[in-house]
């Protein structure tokens, strides 16, 4: 025998406001969106019906507030009143495929229930407007309960609903509060909306959305746009560029960010839906490129998800994304060839956002390559300037080799682009498919020392027993020594090894303090990388204390000073030490103190000799 | 060290700004560096959780175990020192990110593992993560009765701070029930990701695209070409998503949208070569197997091809021909389906080879 339970609404109320309404405030939405397919509904039957919407606030003292919604729709008869409420839960979804198969009674029974978050009595009093049916109110309690009655009072046709503030709920049947919200939801709906406390009252609504109307001149059309996206997003934008969609049919506006936009934060517009705010944080609008803005749009043709927070991600969306970022793309190419320097500042910032466009787009990267700036070491400097200086153009796609290298490159005036950053190994790769002429070449620190001074004979024999100690002292950390001559002439060596020896180093580095079955995990690690490569140690013969160093003579001493310069090289290249290296600091540096001491102390006995 | 301290500040803010990827892992490794040379032991750990994590989610397991490694030694030689949640929840990473090196030995993946339960338990987890990831490492070993114990296990474990996100357990699920052939309880353990009620970094970025091939056998195709696109816009730009990658690959061969496969397959085989993920790399390589047989099934024999350094190289006409191409992609995943095989002493790789033909059967044309 099977028995039916029995639903406590109160607590499924409770939970829908926790859960399918993301916040108590819906309410006004949900009784806006219904006030709105009411008239929508009429103007089918009757077109031209001018529709009109009122939210009139009542707060008699020492009792709860009141909220009373009115609409001139196409109201509701008796038989269609049981009918809804049959209905409630029976789809949870209010979009306009519902609504065009007429199913806009359900759609009234969903908007209605978010209303009993901040009341605990609905009463619903409406005349149909279709064949003469007389007036009718409903009475619904959060009890689950519910009354109706035919109304022998002769009213006008639409519905009015009056909510009556819930304990712990009352302030947002407050007259400020209530006109936020209508403003909020519904500052772009085709019909007035008029919310009054007492006699006085304003149409929230009166300006519309700011992107349709017209204005005197681009000027003030501009200055209008960057005012509503100041109100809207608190702030100070620095352009506002139209935005339309055919296959969504969107409309609206995108402002350009004052600063450059953090790549890994989401994107949030503000995105209405047939004119109702449907969310502030949809992220899937526009195409991943366009970081460099913030959108304010209304679509009429897309789906929204069952979340409320964006659109169904679908083919009509995939168009529509498609066509604004042509919006903005078209700004672009504008701005570009308007040569105004408005380019040049929008460069300035938003460089990041180009680079992401012209690495996915073809025409835009044959447009913007020439603009785009990159870090070298002769400063920020576009594509063409580059191009400019000569045939060749050196870069390096791993920043932290860019690091390494950048101070010696750029002491020995060599011009190094440093193409590591997001979007830039690409951008830089196919170049010559624009500029077929230009010779690039990607630089390891091994070509950089390709460009260092060679010694001639007399110098190399100077070297030759310097050379030998060094390389005895050194290859134990599989490293090779070399002297040449570069610049800057106080740096005495400069420590050399590819993007793959970094990691190596790394790994050395936590095999050395690692426990053995990790030491067993990164030792299978090293096996797959295969032998690392030599590195190489380059000494500076143009630095004073490496010129005194070749004269040494003693071994000792040669092999502690090397090993101090290794160290000193890795950690001037920001190399992981290991253990090892580290010791050979502290030994080296002892020696060289001791040999310090011992010097001073006979130079102090000698002066104590008479 | 001032001087050290402020590179590194600097380092880990540029690092913050960007997506996961190649620059932001190469930024935390030179900011680790210069945190190293300062020899404060706090600061180099501390950004080492930085580097370790966008390893992770940048597709760069080796970079990642070689940072935990340090970090986890410097834990233990004064674990009062560091937050003991934060090592726990970040050596759940270490088995997944190991698995992949098929130089690593089964018997030291199952001991990893045993280290992080021990790890685990002493800190008083129900052991419902440890359960999960067990249960992982069973299904690339192809062990399906150990892994539907450990699945049993899992779900007899409660959930307690160890555990992984709700989105992620959701993907691990639907990846579980795959490999048991369960198609239609893996779809429904997705559910709730592919509906957007559930998210996190790497959500419903897996899901949308692990989905792809179970609605194919369910007979759902609508459904899935339309979680094909949304699923593709949110991998296309990572390097990380290969995997995600070859399951694109393989749903757009078998659904018959060959210009669409020929973007994915130029767009991601350099980085599925360039990996050192092998087992991405596998995977890749054997949805563009099976891509080369469906052209070559329709009668297709040459296709123009934008190819990097690797496969053979196209005729002097610019073509390469499919089944030269083919048969490389033959040989490449053959290898790798070898070492895996021969290290987890079964025949899982090989057997996803040899499904090919009864992958191929589901094609719609």
């Amino acid at each position: 025998m099977s028995h039916r339970f029995q639903i406590n609404l109160r607590g499924i109320i409770d939970l829908l406001s926790d859960h399918l309404y993301s916040r108590p405030e819906v309410f006004v939405r949900e009784l806006l969106q219904n006030a709105v397919d009411a008239i929508t509904a009429r103007r089918r039957i009757e077109p031209g019906h001018p529709g009109e919407i009122s939210l009139v606030v009542t707060a008699p003292p020492g009792r709860p507030p009141t909220l009373e919604v009115t609409d001139n729709g196409i109201g509701l008869t008796e038989d269609e009143i049981h009918r809804f409420l049959a209905t409630i839960g029976e789809s949870s979804k209010r979009d306009a495929d519902a609504l065009r198969s007429g199913d806009f009674l359900g759609q009234f029974g969903i908007g209605l229930l978010s209303c009993f978050v901040v009341s605990n009595e609905i009463v619903v009093v409406t005349r149909s407007a279709r064949d003469g049916s007389p007036a009718v109110e409903w009475r619904g309690s959060s009890d689950g309960t519910y009354s109706v009655r035919v109304l022998e009072s002769e009213i006008a046709c639409g519905t009015r609903i009056y909510l009556s503030g819930r304990a712990g709920r009352e302030e947002l049947l407050g007259v400020d509060s209530v006109k936020d919200l209508a403003l909020h939801y519904g500052a772009l709906l085709p019909y007035p909306v008029r919310v009054a406390a007492g006699r006085t009252g304003v149409v929230v609504n009166k300006e519309g959305a700011p992107w349709r109307r017209a204005y005197p001149t681009e000027k003030a059309r501009a200055q209008a746009l960057l005012r509503f996206g100041q109100q809207a997003f608190d702030v100070n934008f620095l352009d506002a560029i139209p935005l339309r969609s055919k296959a969504g049919k969107v409309d609206g506006v995108a402002f350009v960010l004052p600063s450059p936009a953090n790549l890994s934060a989401r994107r949030a517009h503000r995105v209405y839906l047939r004119n109702m705010l449907l969310s502030e944080e949809a992220d899937n609008l526009l195409p991943d490129w366009a970081f460099f803005v913030r959108a304010v749009v209304n679509a009429d043709g897309l789906r929204p998800t069952a979340s409320r927070e964006g659109f169904y991600d679908d083919e009509r969306l995939d168009a529509t994304r498609a066509e604004l970022g042509a919006c903005l793309r078209d700004y672009l190419l504008k701005l570009a060839e308007e040569g105004s320097g408005r380019f040049e500042r929008f460069l300035s910032v938003h460089h990041l956002a180009l680079k992401a466009l012209a690495a996915q787009d073809d025409e835009c990267y044959r447009l913007f390559i020439d603009w785009l700036p990159f870090e070298t070491t002769r400063g920020r400097r576009t594509v063409r300037s580059l191009r400019e200086e000569g045939p060749v153009l050196r870069y390096v796609t791993d920043v932290a080799q860019y690091h390494q290298m950048e101070k010696v490159a750029s002491a020995q005036g060599f011009t190094l682009v440093n193409a590591g950053y997001v979007y830039e190994p690409e951008l830089i790769s196919r170049l010559n498919e624009v500029y077929p002429d230009l010779e690039l070449q990607p630089v390891e620190p091994a070509d950089l020392v390709q460009e260092f001074e060679d010694l001639d004979l007399d110098e190399q024999d100077r070297v030759h027993d310097f050379l030998e100690a060094a390389a005895e002292a050194i290859l134990p950390f599989r490293c090779r020594p070399q002297v040449r001559k570069f610049k800057p002439a106080d740096l005495p060596a400069l420590y050399n090894a590819g993007a793959d020896a970094r990691f190596l180093r790394a790994l050395e580095q936590s095999k050395e303090t690692a426990d053995p079955l990790f030491q067993g995990v990164l030792g299978s690690l090293e096996s797959a990388r295969g032998k690392a490569p030599m590195t190489q140690l380059v000494f500076n013969l143009d630095n004073p204390l490496v010129k005194r160093l070749v004269t040494i003579k003693s071994r000792p001493v040669l092999g502690r000073a090397v090993h101090v310069l290794y160290v000193l090289s890795l950690l001037l290249s920001h190399q992981p030490l290991t253990a090892r290296e580290l010791g050979t600091l502290t030994t080296g540096l002892t020696g060289l103190l001791d040999a310090l001491f011992a010097l001073s102390e006979s130079a102090g006995s000698e002066r104590a000799e008479p | 060290m001032n001087d050290a301290h402020e590179r590194v500040a600097k380092l880990r803010q540029e690092a913050s700004g960007l997506p996961y990827g190649s620059t932001k892992v190469a930024l935390l490794e030179e900011a680790a560096q210069v945190a190293d040379s300062s020899e404060e032991i706090e600061l180099a750990y501390g950004v080492r959780y930085d580097l370790l994590r966008a390893a992770v989610f940048s597709g760069q397991p080796d970079v990642f175990l070689v940072a935990f490694s340090w970090r986890l030694a410097q834990f233990d030689r004064d674990p009062g020192r560091f937050n003991r949640h934060e090592l726990l929840w970040t050596y759940k990473w270490v088995v997944g990110n190991a698995v992949v090196f098929p130089e690593i030995s089964r018997p030291r993946l199952e001991m990893l593992l045993a280290d992080m339960e021990r790890r685990h338990r002493e800190d008083g987890s129900t052991l419902h993560a440890v359960a999960q990831y067990r249960r992982g490492l069973l299904q690339h070993f192809g062990e399906r009765q150990l892994a539907q114990a450990a699945h049993t296990e899992f779900l007899a474990r409660r959930r307690d701070a160890l555990s992984d996100c709700r989105a992620c357990v959701a993907n691990t699920d639907a990846r579980y029930y795959a490999f048991q052939r369960q198609w239609s309880e893996s779809v429904q353990a997705a559910q709730e990701v592919l509906e957007g009620r559930l998210q996190c970094v790497e959500e419903p970025h897996k899901s949308l695209n692990c989905v792809l091939i179970l609605l194919l056998r369910l007979g759902r195709v609508d459904e899935a070409k339309a979680y094909q696109r949304q699923g593709y816009r949110l991998v296309s730009r990572g390097k990380q998503f290969i995997v995600q990658h070859a399951e694109q690959l393989q749903f757009l061969a078998l659904t018959g949208n060959t210009s669409m496969a020929k973007k994915v397959f130029e767009d991601h085989l350099a980085g599925a070569l360039e990996t050192v993920d092998v087992e991405s790399r596998f995977r890749f390589l054997l949805a563009a197997r099976l891509w080369t047989e469906r052209l070559l099934r329709d009668g297709k024999r040459t296709l123009k091809l934008r190819l990097p350094k690797g496969p053979p190289e196209p005729d002097s006409g610019g073509k390469s021909d499919l089944n030269v191409l083919g048969a490389w992609l033959a040989a490449e995943t053959q290898a790798i389906a070898r070492r895996f095989d021969s290290r987890n002493g079964t025949d899982a790789f090989q057997e996803q080879i040899d499904e090919l033909p009864d992958l191929l059967a589901l094609a719609t044309s």
